[in-house]
């Protein structure tokens, strides 16, 4: 990297630092911390939305997994694009009937009481603390690949920023930044594959250089591993809370309709662009580890003078998904888990204090936790498979059909997490079945069996009472 | 073979051209919201 690159590259942080200082007069109040006093308009919430969503995932692991499998794990990963348009159609929007809501617990406590809310919130901060290791690792492995500097150190740095900006700019700093590392990740990385394009002879040397089956929709995955995994990716992340906390930051349901749905239209041009990259690696370094995709491509291919912005793109990727988790798990404590255990209202000013607080303590250990026992994320991400099988049934259920049957919703959380555990441990390696979609089924019955046990005791279908 | 060509262009420079428009929108929404009225 020459020195134009490095002044990039700084230029960016220098620039996500700035967006942190500038919001911090913009936070004087929970509200303002947690859902940047509900202002954001649609096309912030869909930059800052997509920002969020495209992770480390998206962009290295899909060119990774295209590498090696071809455009099958794309098809597989459109799972991710479809849940997302379907949730902004039929189920952001029902969001905004919750006046005050910030967190998903804010609405499982509305339909099935404070049990829901407390096992909502407690997963909430697992999910969120995993995810976040996850992408403080991520920041580590792209430094390391790109610029081949030492991960630690990048780790640090990486995340002292990404801490600093969230702790005291709250969402307001979560989703301005955002917005900047979504026009980087938008741009730099479409520009990578047109430079790669080039190098490959065009669209006509690229598929002769690649296998054909990489280019099929089936590729050499079983019909039954293809839908297990697209059941899985469909089901996931479904209203996880950072995505939930920022539809609660439009001002009305046509913005949450609108930027919800934007973003899984954008997922599925963005999937596209990130699989290509990996098939065009393919093409010209077939040597290489499919994890190396992107970046040996960055390495080779980038000009000078565009290579610091491009590394640029590729730590907005795993930033801004950290940011947003990071905001989330501060304010789902501070929501779901301190309030209804401490008994009297706390005041403003000290809940804004304990949401900084804990921002900058939850940013702390994630970044300890990356440098030093990085098996702890490991077991924090398992988290990520427990989501959909106690969470998103009850949600979408109480947002679809207002259900408020607390007996169903907790008998389909405990159902939903003992089948997935106990398919993770003992049958997920035998079967290649994801755990998400066998524990998702377990909920469904679950919930419907206990409802109609239950139903003349209590357990009664109603619309939100915080109806605005 | 021929929509696949036209695919691997058309993607990226639409995805680039979204996120423009995107990133000009979210910019005026940053100078108004954040730059010309930070106490509010």
């Amino acid at each position: 990297m020459g020195f134009l690159d490095w002044v990039m590259l700084l230029a960016y942080f220098v620039l996500l630092v700035v967006i942190g200082v500038q919001t911090i007069r913009k936070v004087k109040s929970e509200e303002d911390f947690a859902v940047a006093g509900n202002r954001i308009v649609w096309p912030v919430f869909f930059g800052s939305l997509a920002a969020s969503f495209l992770g480390g995932g998206a962009s290295l692991g899909m060119a990774g997994k295209s590498f090696s499998d071809g455009y099958v794990y794309m098809f597989a990963f459109f799972g991710y694009a479809v849940s997302f348009l379907l949730v902004g159609l039929f189920v952001a929007p029902r969001l905004k009937r919750y006046a005050g809501a910030h967190t998903v617990g804010d609405v499982m406590d509305e339909h099935y009481g404070r049990a829901g809310r407390l096992l909502t919130g407690v997963l909430s901060i697992l999910l969120c603390a995993g995810i976040l290791g996850a992408q403080a690792l991520a920041i580590g492995t792209v430094v390391n690949a790109t610029l081949d500097l030492p991960q630690r150190p990048s780790i640090a740095v990486g995340m002292a920023v990404v801490v600093l900006y969230s702790s005291f700019g709250g969402a307001w700093a979560v989703i301005q930044t955002d917005m900047l590392q979504f026009v980087f990740l938008g741009v730099f990385i479409p520009v990578t594959l047109i430079l790669a394009l080039g190098e490959t002879g065009g669209p006509s040397g690229l598929v002769e250089s690649i296998p054909d089956a990489h280019l099929t929709f089936g590729g050499s995955y079983s019909a039954a591993a293809f839908v297990g995994l697209f059941v899985a990716f469909l089901l996931g992340e479904t209203l996880v809370p950072p995505y939930a906390q920022r539809t609660f930051s439009t001002p009305d349901s046509k913005h949450a309709r609108r930027g919800f749905a934007l973003t899984g239209i954008f997922a599925f041009l963005f999937y596209f662009v990130a699989a290509t990259l990996g098939l065009v690696a393919l093409a010209l370094y077939p040597d290489i580890e499919p994890d190396q995709a992107i970046p040996t491509l960055v390495i080779k291919l980038v000009p000078a003078g565009l290579v610091g912005l491009v590394v640029a793109a590729l730590l907005a990727v795993v930033m801004s998904t950290a940011s947003s988790y990071l905001n989330a798990a501060a304010v789902v404590f501070v929501k779901d888990v301190y309030q209804p255990l401490v008994r009297g209202g706390t005041g403003v000013r000290r809940k804004l204090a304990l949401e900084r607080g804990l921002t900058l303590l939850v940013g702390g250990l994630a970044t300890l936790f990356a440098l030093v026992v990085p098996s702890i994320v490991d077991a924090l991400i398992y988290a990520y498979s427990f989501w959909a099988p106690t969470v998103v049934i009850p949600l979408l259920i109480a947002l679809l059909f207002g259900s408020r049957s607390k007996p169903a919703a907790l008998s389909a959380i405990i159902a939903g997490a003992a089948a997935t555990l106990i398919w993770l441990v003992w049958f997920q390696d035998r079967t290649g079945l994801d755990p998400i979609v066998v524990g998702a089924a377990v909920n469904l019955v679950a919930f419907v069996t206990a409802h109609a046990v239950t139903r003349n005791r209590g357990g009664r279908r109603n619309r939100p009472r915080t109806a605005v | 073979m021929t929509v696949y060509s036209v695919l691997l262009y058309a993607v990226p420079a639409l995805v680039i051209a979204v996120t423009l428009y995107t990133g000009y929108l979210g910019f005026k929404f940053y100078i108004a919201e954040v730059v010309r009225n930070p106490e509010e």
